[in-house]
């Protein structure tokens, strides 16, 4: 029978990784065998802890214990925030507040913004008034980050039968290419007005491709607007990147 | 002085709630650091995540009604923490009810976007495995007793916080009082934090020196030859190149105190509120991580 605690590993070395307090088995300073099995119980108990966080925010807890919770987060907050050093703000969240702040933006608009950065784009928030919208998201707990999409992709359903997928894409990292597709479009929108900051940009007609795009997007409040002769559509799209505006 | 008890924050905070675009540009400016490193610092998220929930929470802030319902009979320090973590969780819910779904994928150039279609598509196939193992891991994880999930998160206090089901269970077996509980998970996670930034540090040079000798080692065995950018003489360059990493490697464990995990509390401070034998918290431990790492392995066949 194996011995509890411990683990034949293909070196043969027996080792029992939480014998003493801060202190690895010996073997695993020589022996990369070791070292992978102790990689590996890393990468366990992180999950786990990744889990166990997840499930506290989301579980239903009694009134005591989140009053107690906010107790014990603010005693280590500050206990942190004395012994470390706090993460700066980032700039595309500099940009953002910049952008967002004092800028009396139509709050009746459909919204997205992205994040292009230099190994991928990240989609930072949406907000749609009137639609169903399907993301495409990572759904496994990562433990170490993966790989960064390049692209983000949306698609809007309205209950009046309107279907449109938004692309984002990452050109580079201070550019960004939009693309929109009309998969059923029954307003018969028939053009598209971009704006930047409120200046007028670029227009496009939709052809039978049902697809307009636009390139070299760079940082900034873009409004796009899906025009009809008898209905019209507002999108706000922003884009930040990692360099002030 | 702490940010959080500014002399005149209360005054700040109730113009702000009257939408006071001066106070809302001061709110942000001194305490939008505070807002991005809540989940850093309290919830070991990431600066990627941490900036999701700071878009989250600053929609959520920016026109100013959230503030009137501070009504300063707590402090502005309990009252913004109670936000920052209420909206947490929100924008963790919201995240939880946002649908995977096929939508449409388009090619790295951004391109040919019409053809793409036809194309199969290995991304939801790979997420679908990844949604079956994400479940088959909650439920195991789930299913452990209230004993052993006190226990590890007692060993990851430094992370984790205790649930109130889970507070109960301990004050019962610690007959410690409430605020006793309080103060020593305080002095525990005191006791930690030194070690936390070093160990940062310290395991992404670890991590780096070992995937570079698993590289050398694959070149070896596969008897492959390895272009090195020097001009130095040497017949055994890739065998003194292993050796090299492996020494770096041996004195960067042995300067860590040859500690590799994620910050553990000590089995002693463990024994103090549980009533267990340090061995017996090891044997535990060890136990609740091999029932998961044989569910993950059954997973990947």
């Amino acid at each position: 029978m194996k011995e509890i605690g411990k683990e034949n590993i293909p070196c043969g070395h027996n080792q029992n990784h939480f014998e003493e307090d801060f202190e690895l088995n010996e073997n695993s300073l020589h022996c990369d065998n070791c070292l992978e099995s102790l990689l590996e119980k890393e990468i366990i108990i992180t999950s786990i802890i990744k889990y166990e966080i997840d499930e506290s925010l989301l579980s239903e807890s009694d009134k005591i214990s989140n009053e107690f919770s906010s107790q014990i987060e603010s005693d280590k907050y500050e206990l942190l925030s004395q012994k470390l050093e706090k993460k700066p703000l980032p700039d595309f969240l500099k940009n953002y507040i910049n952008l967002n702040l004092n800028n009396k933006k139509e709050n009746h608009s459909d919204t997205i913004v992205v994040r292009i950065f230099k190994e991928g784009a990240r989609l930072l928030h949406t907000a749609f008034l009137e639609s169903n919208i399907n993301i495409q998201r990572n759904v496994l707990p990562s433990v170490r980050g993966g790989e960064s999409p390049t692209y983000i992709s949306i698609r809007e359903n309205s209950n009046k039968g309107l279907d449109l997928v938004y692309n984002v894409m990452r050109e580079n990292e201070k550019e960004a290419y939009l693309s929109i597709d009309f998969k059923n479009n029954p307003f018969n929108y028939n053009q598209v007005n971009l704006k930047k900051n409120n200046r007028f940009i670029y227009s496009k007609k939709i052809d039978n491709s049902a697809v307009v795009s636009f390139s070299g997007l760079k940082a900034g409040d873009y409004s796009v607007e899906l025009n009809g002769s008898d209905f019209s559509k507002l999108i706000c799209i922003t884009i930040l990147t990692d360099e002030m505006i | 002085m702490s940010i959080f008890s500014e002399k005149n924050i209360n005054e700040i905070v109730t113009s702000c709630g009257k939408g006071d675009a001066e106070s809302l540009n001061y709110f942000f400016e001194k305490y939008s650091v505070e807002i991005y490193n809540f989940p850093i610092r309290i919830f070991h998220m990431t600066e990627d995540e941490a900036g999701d929930y700071f878009i989250y929470t600053f929609e959520r802030l920016k026109d100013g009604r959230k503030f009137s319902q501070f009504n300063q009979k707590s402090s502005f320090k309990t009252w913004f923490f109670a936000v920052l973590r209420n909206m947490l969780i929100d924008w963790k819910k919201g995240q939880k009810e946002v649908k995977t779904t096929k939508s449409y994928k388009v090619n790295k150039d951004g391109q040919e976007y019409f053809s793409i279609e036809s194309e199969s598509d290995e991304y939801f196939e790979k997420i679908h495995t990844q949604t079956e193992i994400t479940q088959d891991f909650n439920t195991v994880v789930s299913s452990l007793k209230i004993e052993s999930r006190v226990l590890f998160k007692l060993a990851y206090i430094y992370y984790l916080n205790l649930n109130g089901e889970e507070i109960e269970y301990l004050l019962r077996v610690s007959s410690l009082t409430q605020e006793e509980l309080r103060q020593k998970i305080f002095s525990i996670r005191e006791y930690l934090v030194d070690r936390d930034s070093e160990l940062i540090e310290e395991e992404s040079k670890l991590t780096y020196i070992f995937t570079q000798i698993q590289e050398l080692e694959f070149i070896k065995k596969n008897g492959e030859v390895k272009i090195f950018q020097d001009n130095l003489p040497g017949k055994h360059k890739l065998e003194e190149s292993i050796h090299k990493k492996r020494e770096q490697r041996r004195k960067l464990l042995e300067k860590r105190g040859k500690s590799h995990f994620p910050i553990r509390t000590p089995f002693k401070i463990i024994s103090e509120l549980l009533p267990m034998k340090e061995m017996a918290i090891s044997l535990a431990l060890t136990r609740i991580i091999e029932k998961i790492e044989i569910l993950l392995k059954n997973s990947d066949k």
